[in-house]
């Protein structure tokens, strides 16, 4: 049979009826026989009428049908269905019920509440319920009820069908095997005489007078509350009972009671050691308890259904008691169910751990997750931007973890098996799809049960059916099934009991050497749990740029209209159901980008789309979609603007049932609905979200590429959209995915996310290979260029006095024959000796390690503050010395001489018609303009480039204006004046008059030896770009945060007008971060260059960046792979043209050697998982690269 | 190869735009950077009503550099030899970045009308000049007649 016997959650009036009963009946009820079609399991039929157990079976075949059936329903099958939920049930009842309630459709349901709350005598007539086994036969009379009665009645005839039906199921049923205990155990009554070894004893369960069955609704016992077990004798014969003896230690008792109590599992006792004499009570003696689950664990109650139903039935009973007095129904019983649920659970868990029984632990069919893995990036920075806890960090990585999962979702069986042949008709569908969007629509159409559809579409020719029915046969297999992720495998233990032949061999079901259990809720099953849905649709979330919107649309082409509604008309809401058309949700930046993609596609004359947005929306959609032949739009785009206006507008009309009224889109049922950027519903608690819950629709798709943005609970909300039972019960959720993350069970929570989504969860990313090895998608070219920079005169000197400096501590340390002792100090050399290849300020700003270096045996302690005042103050002398040596004409010697130079040449300063001579820019910006001495304008670095061309040259540098000597320690640059008011008020101290006052601008000396090369060499570039793209945008990346100020400082001083400076880093917040990034890739400066600092740590990983095409990396970082990362901001999946990035690297510098580790590290791969050894080895081998003569 | 600088377009541009009396510079259809300059000898020289052809080459460093020039038509001067190159001090070590195309081409046709046998680059010139200045003047005549006006 290819049946799955366990069909969860899937059709309602399955599912709602032994629920009901469950609750209402307590735990009295054992099976409802549509939950299983394994014969011996109803327990209430009788057992001759085997014509009732093919019913069973037919109705289990044919669920779907189940509500049509009910029409033409047999008396006998009314009767047996209706037996097998309340047991006997006399002929004149069965009558009635039939006559009132075999046309309904949810007859069995009405029946049941009927019989159990008593006939309604005034449709009842003289007929009255009896029962053949009730004792208190009440007889014909009018006489009210007495329900309390009735109720206990009811108990006790069903706590002695239950009885009965064990005793008959006894010699049936099977045990088998599933552990042994050892116990000690204790004398409660003295022996005649000594145990033998393998004597056989016996376990029995006392009950304690007070629980009397009969008594339920009264006691409200608590299950398993008096555990009390015993051991007997096992008597010689029939007539003798047995003798207690002894106990068994507490626990093993409670742990047992309750799997005796719910009849899981049997026990065979056995004495493992000869008592030396008969026992007197305080003895020890030593058993083995042999413990076997019986069938009947597996045959259990849907208790994982009554669950996820319970507050709702809960609910729906204290209804019902409102409105029918009569009614006697306990409302603690459900409590008590619960109650029991957990002492199943618990007892089960117990018991398999102390049996040792562990779950088979679930294969990942991940197979991208190695390869994930592997790139998983080690962010380590020198800078210490710890200003994030400790305890985000870690959420963030679990958050991390889940993207992952989501990275690779969809590898399944099934959708390898779908063909990658699959297109629209072309006279729907004009464009052409890449094979992952073929297969991707293939995947659709099976989630929309449009087999029929894709078998036609994926068609190549006539002749070949791509698809085989081993291939449509998975379809069947995979869709919608999958195992229940609450549910772990086990194996059965091999059975080493003492009395092997005790277990009864039963063919059935037992050559399976796995059985299921939900540790959830303590349920058993033979049979693999598979969870079915009905959900029409998915989430489909393919990365960015993999085609979302194409894909859609091509589903809509493939499958515009609801076939099975145009052919039989079946569904209920004739009237206002839009059956040929899909409505599309979208933000409202991308409504008119929608409408372009529709165009673009649309190959049918007739198919149109109809934008629903402002003055467009009317009042009622049904005239325009429904019961029309023609002119139907196929698509209406609207936002969700719009859908939450009118949801707000009309939700304060609803009627009295709570329906909204029939107005603008929820006018009426769409055939389709699609939510574009679905995570704009992640709040389900939002206006947004649940107004879109609202709207009707049949098939539902959400489009997203971030599908969890920060919480695992955003994924809820598009679970409620798809009503994917039983996930779409937010109580459900809560307990299954919520709080087992908050309590960091985190594996375990992904496992079961996992599993909710794969049936209805597609991702492909731009990773993933097709099936001929091909990326998905290719991207543009990339070219990535080193460029040697030479250090400035400055540079050098101070370079070179930290690389003797270095290379004295390493050798030192070589030396001593422990690098190690000297480890953190070379650090902090080598930071110097970087950080002077960036900007001389760098040094000694404050907390930068080299962590990636530190090796965590030598604590890291440095050394830093002694060692960054020394550098610093090392830094301005060697500064101090180059500059005396420097100062002959070139520098003026005293600030009366810069003023004297500097004042008169405010008038000679002209904004507006300046032109510099060298690169014919006119007028100079302020920010750019540096004046000579002799008072000509030029661009800074025109003018500085002058300098060095001649100082290569061997020349006197000349005003190129003039042809008077000027000198680069000699230029002044300027500022708007209102920049720094405060300096102004110092300078009119000063005997000179300054003139800055009439002036709007400020002007200043310049101080060459303050910018760096690098800088200088990016600006100039950044100039070039100007030129030949005014619209360029720009990333620049350091791993300095620090650095990446000087640069925006500079910048700004130097170029800003050309240019739009934004920087992100590790120092701002979320929301900053989100602004920045959209500034940068949404807004449009006309004619200015966009650059965005970005630091290495902050911005390596995620970041979409794809609007630039530009970008430069300002120092190299120990690791390729984070550079190659960094650069993978802009070059991925959304990028259209070629990106270039320029790597500026000091010339014979200690960058140039860590090139070298950089290619080492490429060879040999990263020590990723190297042990701690091999590391430390490592770690010395780059360190004498890094100081090796050149 | 290094992208054209905006000054060389923007000189370009007003070359053709608001062009030098007596002098043409259009640049190679495949090299921006390399131009075919005409320019017409001054009235009152030797080289009156000759078009010589030269050709101008703006190196990368330009204008960090002077450009480099050539008379590509055969010229009795005696500050240009025989290969056309020209001894002209902007054009050497008193470049400066400040200088244009237009003020160099300027500076050349101005040498056209003042030769210079003191700082000479065609020495044989520059003597025949020194020697018997007219009979130099005659044969720049001759020589601009012979090379310079064909057409």
């Amino acid at each position: 049979m290819t049946m799955e016997k366990k069909r969860y959650f899937s059709v309602k009036l399955e599912n709602r009826l032994p629920d009901l009963v469950a609750t209402q009946t307590n735990e009295g009820l054992e099976n409802p026989p549509i939950s299983k079609n394994n014969e011996e399991e109803s327990l209430f039929v009788d057992d001759e009428d085997s014509d009732i157990e093919e019913h069973n079976i037919l109705n289990n075949n044919e669920i779907l049908n189940a509500e049509t059936d009910a029409y033409h329903l047999e008396y006998k099958e009314f009767e047996s269905r209706l037996k097998s939920v309340v047991g006997t049930i006399s002929s004149h009842a069965m009558n009635h019920l039939f006559k009132k309630y075999h046309d309904k459709q949810n007859y069995l349901k009405l029946a049941v509440q009927e019989y159990l709350q008593g006939i309604d005598e005034s449709s009842a007539g003289t007929h009255n319920s009896e029962s053949s086994n009730d004792e208190n036969k009440i007889s014909d009379g009018n006489r009210k009820r007495n329900y309390e009665q009735e109720q206990d009645d009811l108990m006790n005839r069903l706590q002695r069908e239950r009885q009965r039906s064990q005793e008959d199921e006894k010699g049936k049923s099977w045990n088998r095997f599933i552990g042994s205990l050892n116990v000690q155990a204790w004398a409660t009554r003295p022996t005649t005489k000594p145990l033998k070894y393998l004597e056989k004893l016996e376990l029995r369960r006392l009950m304690p007078k007070k629980l009397n069955v009969g008594k339920v609704n009264k006691e409200k016992p608590k299950f398993g509350d008096s555990s009390i077990i015993r051991i007997y004798t096992i008597p010689s014969n029939a007539e003798e009972s047995g003798r207690e003896i002894g106990r068994i230690p507490e626990d093993i008792t409670r742990m047992l009671v309750p799997l005796i109590d719910l009849d899981i599992s049997s026990f065979y006792t056995t004495v493992m050691l000869d008592t030396e004499k008969r026992l007197s009570t305080g003895d020890s003696f030593y058993i083995q308890i042999d413990c076997y689950l019986s069938q009947n664990a597996f045959s259990g109650k849907e208790l994982e259904r009554s669950m996820s139903q319970a507050d709702l039935d809960l609910n729906a009973l204290k209804r019902q008691k409102k409105m029918d007095t009569r009614t006697k129904f306990d409302f603690s019983s459900e409590t008590n169910t619960e109650a029991i649920l957990r002492l199943r659970q618990n007892s089960l868990s117990r018991f398999f751990h102390r049996l040792n029984i562990k779950p088979i632990p679930k294969k990942s069919n991940n197979r991208n997750d190695s390869n994930e893995a592997s790139e998983a990036p080690i962010m380590i920075d020198s800078e210490d931007e710890n200003d994030e806890s400790l305890k985000e960090d870690h959420e963030q990585q679990n958050l991390d973890q889940l993207k992952q999962i989501m990275q690779a979702n969809q590898q399944s069986e099934l959708l390898d098996s779908l063909p990658e042949t699959t297109k629209p008709p072309i006279s729907n569908f004009k464009l052409d799809l890449r094979n992952y969007q073929k297969r991707g629509l293939s995947w659709m159409l099976t989630r929309e049960r449009e087999v029929a559809a894709l078998e036609t579409l994926s068609k190549i020719d006539d002749d070949n059916e791509v698809l085989t029915t081993q291939a449509k046969a998975n379809i069947h297999e995979h869709n919608d099934a999958f195992m229940n992720p609450l549910w772990d495998v086990f194996e059965w233990p091999k059975d080493n009991s003492i009395h092997k032949s005790k277990a009864p061999k039963n063919d059935d079901g037992m050559e399976d050497n796995y059985f299921y259990a939900n540790m959830y809720n303590g349920e058993l099953s033979l049979t693999k749990p598979i969870i079915r849905s009905m959900v029409k649709g998915g989430i489909l979330a393919d990365e960015m740029g993999l085609g979302k919107t194409i894909s859609t649309l091509a589903l809509i082409n493939s499958v515009p209209i609801d076939l099975l509604f145009e052919e039989n008309k079946e569904i209920e809401d004739e009237k206002i159901y839009a059956s040929k058309t899909t409505l599309i949700i979208v933000p409202m930046s991308l409504l008119s980008q929608w409408q372009k993609e529709f165009d673009k596609a649309n190959n049918n004359p007739n198919h149109t789309c109809f934008i629903y947005y402002g003055d467009l929306a009317c009042t009622d959609l049904s005239p325009i979609l429904c019961n029309k032949k023609k002119d139907i739009p196929i698509v209406i785009i609207t936002t969700y603007g719009t859908v939450l206006n009118e949801f707000t507008r009309l939700s304060n009309r609803r009627d009295a049932k709570g329906y909204l009224p029939k107005i603008g889109l929820f006018s009426v049922k769409f055939f389709r609905i699609v939510l574009d950027e679905g995570h704009n519903i992640r709040n389900r608690t939002a206006k947004t979200s649940k107004a879109i819950y609202e709207l009707l629709l049949n098939r539902k798709w959400v489009l997203t590429g971030t599908p969890v943005i920060n919480r695992l609970d955003d994924l809820y909300s598009l679970v409620k959209f798809l009503e994917l039972e039983p996930w779409s019960n937010f109580s459900y959720w809560k307990t299954f995915v919520t709080l087992p993350f908050e309590q960091r069970k985190i594996s375990q929570t992904l496992d079961v996310v996992k599993s909710i989504l794969e049936p209805i969860f597609i991702r492909r990313t731009k990773n993933m290979k097709q099936s001929n090895g091909k990326p998905l998608v290719e991207l543009p070219l990339k070219e990535v260029v080193i460029e040697e920079i030479r250090f400035n005169e400055v540079e050098e000197k101070l370079y070179n006095w930290f690389k003797v400096r270095a290379s004295q501590s390493f050798k030192e340390g070589i030396k001593s024959g422990d690098l190690f002792k000297k480890y953190s100090q070379i650090l902090t050399h080598i930071l110097r000796l970087r950080q002077v290849c960036c900007h001389v300020d760098l040094v000694g700003s404050a907390n930068e390690m080299e962590q990636e270096l530190v090796d965590p045996n030598t604590n890291g302690h440095l050394p830093e503050t002694n060692g960054d005042s020394e550098s610093i103050s090392e830094v301005n002398n060697i500064l101090d010395q180059y500059h005396a040596d420097n100062n002959h004409d070139e520098k003026f010697k005293n600030n009366t001489e810069v003023r004297s130079a500097m004042f008169p040449l405010y008038e000679k300063v002209d904004l507006k018609e300046s032109e510099c001579s060298i690169c014919t820019q006119s007028p100079i910006p302020i920010g750019e303009m540096a004046l000579t001495t002799c008072g000509h304008a030029y661009c800074l670095n025109c003018v500085l480039e002058h300098f060095d061309f001649q100082e290569k040259n061997l020349q006197k540098p000349l005003c190129p204006n003039c042809r008077k000597s000027i000198s680069k320690y000699k230029i002044f640059k300027l500022r708007h004046r209102e920049t720094s008011g405060k300096e102004i008020r110092f300078h009119t101290k000063h005997e000179l008059e300054d003139p800055s006052q009439n002036f709007r601008f400020q002007l200043y000396l310049y101080d060459p030896t303050k910018t760096s090369s690098k800088i200088q060499c990016l600006i100039n570039h950044l100039k070039i770009l100007k030129e030949q793209s005014p619209n360029e945008q720009v990333v620049v990346f350091s791993q300095f945060s620090s650095y990446l100020d000087i640069i925006e400082n500079e910048l700004k001083i130097q170029i800003l007008d050309d240019f739009v400076v934004y920087k992100f880093d590790g120092r701002l917040n979320m929301n900053e971060r989100q602004k920045i990034l959209e500034k940068f890739s949404s807004q449009k400066h006309e004619n200015k260059v966009m650059i965005l600092l970005l630091s290495l740590k902050a911005g390596g990983v995620g970041l979409n960046l794809t609007t630039a095409s530009r970008a430069f990396m300002m120092d190299p970082w120990w690791s390729p792979s984070v550079e190659d990362q960094a650069i993978d901001r802009i070059h991925r999946i959304g990028q259209n043209l070629n990106v270039k990035v320029t790597r500026f690297i000091m010339a014979d510098s200690i960058e140039t050697k860590m090139l070298k580790i950089q290619e080492r590290k490429k060879q040999i791969g990263e020590a990723v998982g190297a042990e701690e050894d091999e590391k430390r080895k490592r770690r010395i081998e780059e360190m004498q690269i890094l100081f090796e003569d050149d | 190869m290094a992208a054209l600088p905006k000054r060389i377009i923007k000189e370009t541009e007003r070359l053709v735009s608001d062009p030098v009396p007596g002098i043409t510079a259009t640049p190679s259809e495949e090299n921006l950077r390399y131009f075919e300059v005409t320019i017409e000898g001054p009235s009152s020289s030797p080289y009156a009503n000759g078009l010589f052809k030269l050709e101008l080459y703006l190196p990368d460093d330009y204008p960090m550099c002077a450009p480099k020039v050539r008379f590509l038509t055969k010229i009795y001067h005696p500050n240009i030899d025989k290969l056309g190159r020209i001894c002209l001090d902007v054009l050497k070590d008193n470049w400066s970045p400040a200088l244009q195309i237009r003020t160099i081409l300027l500076s050349v046709q101005a040498l056209l009308g003042a030769p210079n046998p003191d700082d000479p680059l065609a020495n044989d010139v520059a003597e025949d000049w020194k020697k018997d200045e007219k009979a130099a003047i005659e044969m720049a005549k001759e020589w601009t007649s012979r090379y310079a006006m064909q057409n």
